[in-house]
């Protein structure tokens, strides 16, 4: 942090977030150029801290199947999903055919989903007490053509998981470990793997002596950590000088997805205004978004990363006038 | 002091002419008298409302809105439940008797608590109770999402020969093709294909997207289209509910079908909830068996383990058979009920509450009961009263009345003519009354009037054969035609499943459009039917709601209000000011903007609850001001919707010749008490079919060989009217028609020409005919059981 100067814009951020009642924010963390302006942490947190990372998952998944195309493990966004979990070959039910891996990176695998309130995914629960993920999802019914109909949901990222694992031959988190983390010095735990062998960071309760919030918590992240994240996207795939994903990806991902109307995704949550492939998009920001308040936004034309973390529980909030806030204080310099 | 009685006094409601009565605590009391006298005025309108609305109250739960009080003063009131038909009639399409019962969350529970789990997929997990409802996300079975049952299209059926061209395809297998659907261009265009291309040479993606749709194309895939058994063209051509799009896409043939879901065996349910069971059963087997046997099996259970959970199921479902509802499952869907298994389907839960000092108010209870369960539901209410409850009831039906402890009737007409209390006091003074028009029906039975002698039956009739749906026996009927015949039996014995599922589909399969019905029956019985050249037409007349919209009323179903808003167009002052019809209804131009014609508006006021305050932009008529303005005759538009038939039957003579004549028909049907604009929730289901009966009779007069079908037509009517509705329906059957009813009144099985009565019991008892012949045979017939109450 820039020594003297930003004393006051501290004071009144930390003035700013009791008067809001924000007492779940955990630390907040402002990037611009090429330096971390702000940093700041509550309840006692520190920058060794690691927090929930909850759906900024997702986006995370994304980064790592950009990663599997530029090595050739996936040949292209348009392969039917087929190709590499041979059981969504149209057997089970004929839209299966159509369905792409762009699709599911894009929310559009028209898989039948129900939520339930406050996200609370139900279906998940009776997912994961299956036996078999894979086959589970393939059950499902089908709701719409892939590609038509945007609904957020957790089936298409389980998918994503479940490909990165086929295509690259590898646990999806070792996949990551190696080819995102590493590069990136980011410290996490191994993902929670289920049986079947399939990664997913929020198993829950779901299997014999698994503890899921201790389970989850192996794969949290520092604030530090997430704004890395950031900074590999903004600098369009390169971290330090290395290229890690190819530029073309980088600018894909967060490119809006055609024709699809961003709906909300539960009870009065929206996140953006559209959707890439598992990142959100706003007027002139893109961000990964987490349950609770987690969040790795990139505003792009002010050169700005802002990471917020929060303890995840139903009475969190989104926070999203932090960021305005903080950037006019920055203004005001 | 206690207050052993319920003073009211000075009530106005509606045509209520200013009413003082004093109804006895903790005793039966029956408000009688002909239709639209004021019955439900008093017992509902201001007895219920006002005990409603003390007591939300007092307990803080609702705040009251400062309305115009409609009478004086009421005291000795105690909390009032309404048992009404009609709130039921929006109920949700989803809703069961289990769920309605909240019987499902106690069997859930069971289930989650005792079941016994399947070792082969036990996860050793807990079972938690949403495993058992097949609407909660995390217990629906993720292939049918809870439906039970999946679609299957026969693709080789549709796309076996691949020489075949795109066109050929869809002219072969769609009936019209008059028209290429913008869809099918779309897909066309989409994929630069031509109607000539084979199937063999598409590509994959081309092919899929012909099957399935596709992303690229508006198009959802002949797939979709593809209809099952029911659907196909020709069925739905004979009814005039297909659409222009289906028009389009319709096959003519079945290539596809709906069967049981193969991942959950049609239970809906996940593995957990499918694989766990009590004493050998799951819980989707449970959900459908007959309540009877049901309350009989969790008996065995509950006795065997001494189960508290069982026993409590037990409990309840043992309410549920003492009000007749044996012969239900729990998983039937609560809008198939009849109006009368409703009401006691709420009656069985106040049952169970074990309340008391409470006043209940009935309406009709007895309706669709036979005259065995009407005594056992009288039984049941003289429970609730011994237990310190007060019940109050609008009925009318003799045996009913003969076990009430105070009787009040209304008269002496209906509408502007009514509204007086005719008598108030015991059994034993009111058959004394001379003005009342019930009492001489119930101290006399030969005031009513049965025909002295049957019609010849003569050869001419209706056979079905092999009759096997729901619980029917395989059974022969014979149907008599060019008379009048009773199909009678208890509840559940089997009479809809003979005539409006099976002789209705039958005759609607062979006639066409020659068979007016307002539902599109679905044809899965085996039965097979003769006899239908001797009928030229069918109409059938069921109970269903006229009209869906909230701003429906009699004028608009008949057709009358087209006729009214043309009269009204036609005035100077809206020819002089350029209104158009559309200017006088209050769903088009002339409707209130703020309230959008509805005349009140909604206000939520928390907790489910909402109160209606009237509009003030149109003072509560639901029509623009300068709507308004514009008079008939010196009456508006709405004080013409205020009119009831019998006003408007003198008011539009010489002025209109159609309306007219459907008004001169209502009043045949006895519906001259109602209004113009009732609006349709608040009109009963007995009250909608003589409705219907009039709009169907006032298109045709001196027809011969139609063949009517009625669903217990008297139900709602008083004696009085039920007479007169009785000799219309004789008069079309003098006249050469032929008429079905389905009725438990005594009165009105009596003066049929025939009866056919099915049971003995209802459910898995019922099912077979147990006697034939006309009413004198029936009374000496052993075997028949309405045969010792008919006249």
């Amino acid at each position: 942090m820039k020594p003297d100067t930003d004393y006051n814009i501290i004071n009144e951020l930390d003035n700013y977030i009791t008067k809001k009642h924000y007492r779940l924010v955990n630390s907040v963390l402002i990037y611009k150029d090429e330096e971390i302006l702000v940093e700041r942490y509550y309840n006692k947190f520190t920058k060794e801290s690691r927090n929930n990372l909850k759906s900024v998952w997702k986006s995370i998944i994304a980064i790592c199947a950009g990663i599997c195309l530029d090595k050739g493990y996936i040949k292209s966004l348009n392969d039917p999903v087929s190709d590499y979990i041979p059981i969504f070959d149209g057997s089970c039910h004929p839209y299966h055919k159509m369905l792409k891996v762009k699709h599911l990176l894009t929310m559009t695998s028209g898989i039948y989903w129900n939520g339930g309130i406050h996200y609370h995914c139900p279906m998940v629960i009776q997912c994961m007490r299956s036996g078999n993920i894979t086959e589970y999802i393939s059950d499902i019914y089908m709701k719409d053509i892939p590609g038509t109909v945007f609904v957020y949901k957790e089936w298409d990222v389980l998918l994503a998981s479940v490909l990165i694992q086929k295509a690259s031959g590898m646990n999806t988190y070792d996949f990551c470990n190696k080819y995102l983390y590493k590069p990136l010095n980011i410290k996490s735990g191994r993902w929670f793997t289920s049986p079947d062998g399939v990664c997913y960071t929020i198993p829950g309760n779901n299997y014999n002596g698994t503890d899921g919030n201790a389970e989850e918590a192996k794969s949290d992240l520092s604030a530090r950590d997430m704004a890395k994240i950031g900074i590999l996207m903004l600098n369009k795939g390169i971290y330090n000088g290395n290229r890690i994903i190819s530029q073309n990806f980088a600018e894909q991902i967060t490119a809006p997805s055609e024709k699809i109307l961003v709906q909300k995704i539960q009870d009065n949550t929206k996140w953006g205004n559209n959707y890439g492939m598992f990142w959100w998009l706003g007027d002139n920001w893109y961000a990964a978004h987490g349950f609770g308040g987690q969040r790795i936004t990139v505003i792009p034309d002010k050169n700005i990363i802002c990471v917020i973390q929060a303890k995840p529980t139903t009475s969190g909030k989104n926070y999203d006038d932090l960021l305005p806030y903080i950037i006019k204080l920055l203004e005001h310099i | 002091m206690k207050n052993n009685t319920i003073n009211i006094r000075n009530a106005h409601i509606h045509n209520l002419k200013n009413i003082d009565v004093t109804i006895p605590k903790e005793k039966l009391t029956v408000i009688t008298g002909v239709s639209g006298s004021g019955k439900s005025s008093l017992a509902f309108d201001t007895l219920y409302e006002e005990g409603k609305r003390r007591y939300l109250m007092f307990s803080d739960t609702q705040f009251g809105a400062d309305s115009v009080p409609s009478f004086d003063t009421i005291t000795g009131l105690s909390p009032t439940v309404a048992v009404e038909q009609r709130t039921i009639r929006q109920s949700n399409p989803r809703s069961t008797v289990e769920t309605r019962t909240k019987l499902s969350a106690l069997l859930a529970m069971l289930f989650t608590s005792y079941g016994k789990r399947d070792p082969k997929y036990n996860d050793n997990f807990p079972l938690s109770m949403e495993m058992f409802q097949r609407n909660s996300a995390r217990g629906m079975c993720a292939r049918c999402i809870g439906k039970g049952h999946t679609r299957i299209v026969y693709e080789d059926k549709i796309y076996g020969d691949i020489n075949q061209t795109i066109g050929e395809l869809l002219e072969g297998k769609f009936t019209i093709i008059n028209s290429w659907h913008t869809k099918i261009n779309d897909y066309l265009k989409a994929f630069k294909l031509s109607l000539n291309v084979k199937l063999k040479d598409l590509t994959e993606e081309q092919f899929i997207a012909l099957k399935y749709g596709s992303p690229k194309t508006k198009f959802k895939g002949v797939n979709s289209y593809a209809p099952t058994e029911d659907n196909t063209f020709e069925k739905l051509n004979n009814t005039k509910k297909i659409s222009e799009r289906q028009k389009l896409f319709t096959f003519s043939q079945a290539y596809a079908e709906e069967s049981i879901c193969p991942k959950c065996k049609g239970t809906g349910l996940g593995i957990q909830g499918m694989y766990t069971t009590i004493n050998g059963k799951n819980i989707s087997e449970l959900e459908n068996m007959y309540i009877n046997e049901l309350l009989e099996f969790l008996e065995n259970y509950a006795e065997n383990t001494n189960n508290i959970l069982a026993k409590e199921i037990c409990t309840k479902l043992q309410c549920m058979t003492d009000v007749g509802l044996y012969h239900l499952t729990l998983s039937r869907p609560v809008p198939t009920l009849s109006g009368g298994e409703i009401q006691r389907l709420f009656l069985a839960s106040y049952i169970i509450a074990e309340m008391d000092s409470i006043i209940f108010v009935f309406d009709e209870p007895t309706i669709g009961l036979h005259e065995l369960e009407k005594d056992k539901l009288i039984s049941i209410i003289n429970n609730l009263i011994e237990r310190g409850n007060t019940v109050i009831a609008v009925e009318h039906d003799a045996n009913f009345i003969n076990n009430a402890g105070y009787i009040i009737d209304m008269g002496p007409g209906a509408g502007t003519m009514g509204g007086e209390k005719i008598f108030e006091g015991v059994y034993s003074e009111f058959l004394k009354c001379k003005n009342s028009k019930t009492s001489p029906f119930i101290a006399d039975r030969s005031t009513f009037n049965i025909k002295p002698v049957t019609r010849q039956i003569t050869d001419k009739e209706l056979i079905i054969t092999g009759a096997d749906i729901h619980n029917l026996k395989n059974i022969t009927a014979h149907i008599p035609l060019g008379v009048m015949t009773g199909i009678a039996g208890v509840s559940g014995s089997g009479k809809s499943s003979l005539i409006s599922d099976t002789l209705v589909p039958k005759i609607k399969e062979m006639l066409k459009n020659k068979c007016i019905t307002e539902d599109l029956y679905e044809i899965n019985c085996n039965a097979e039917l003769y006899g239908t050249s001797n009928i030229k037409k069918c109409i059938v007349i069921d109970q269903k709601p006229i009209g869906r919209s909230v701003t429906s009323c009699p004028a608009t179903y008949t057709g009358i209000y087209d006729r009214v808003r043309e009269l009204f167009a036609a005035t100077q002052t809206a020819k002089d000011y350029g209104y158009s019809i559309g200017m006088f209804s209050v769903n088009s131009e002339g409707g209130c903007r703020v309230c959008h014609g509805q005349g009140i508006i909604k206000y939520h006021i928390g907790m489910g609850n909402y109160i209606e305050i009237n509009c003030e932009a149109c003072g509560g008529t639901g029509f623009l001001p300068e709507t308004m303005e514009v008079e008939l005759d010196g009456k508006n538009i709405k004080n013409i919707l205020d009119m009831t038939i019998d006003e408007a039957a003198i008011f539009f003579e010489g002025k209109d010749k159609i309306t007219c004549n459907i008004l001169k028909t209502m009043q045949r049907v006895g519906m001259g008490y109602i209004t113009l604009g009732q609006k349709t929730p608040t009109i009963s289901g007995g009250e909608s079919q003589r409705i219907k009966l009039a709009k169907e009779l006032s298109k045709g007069r001196n027809c011969k060989d139609i063949l009517y079908i009625l669903d217990e037509p008297t139900t709602g009517l008083s004696f009085y009217d039920s007479q007169k509705l009785m000799d219309l329906l004789q008069e079309l059957v003098d006249t050469g028609n032929s008429v079905i009813i389905t009725e438990h009144d005594p009165y009105v099985l009596s003066n049929c020409d025939y009866i056919i009565e099915l049971g003995k019991g209802g459910g898995s008892d019922g099912g077979n005919i147990i006697a034939t012949g006309t009413p004198s045979e029936l009374k000496n017939n052993k075997n028949s059981i309405i045969g010792g109450y008919l006249f």
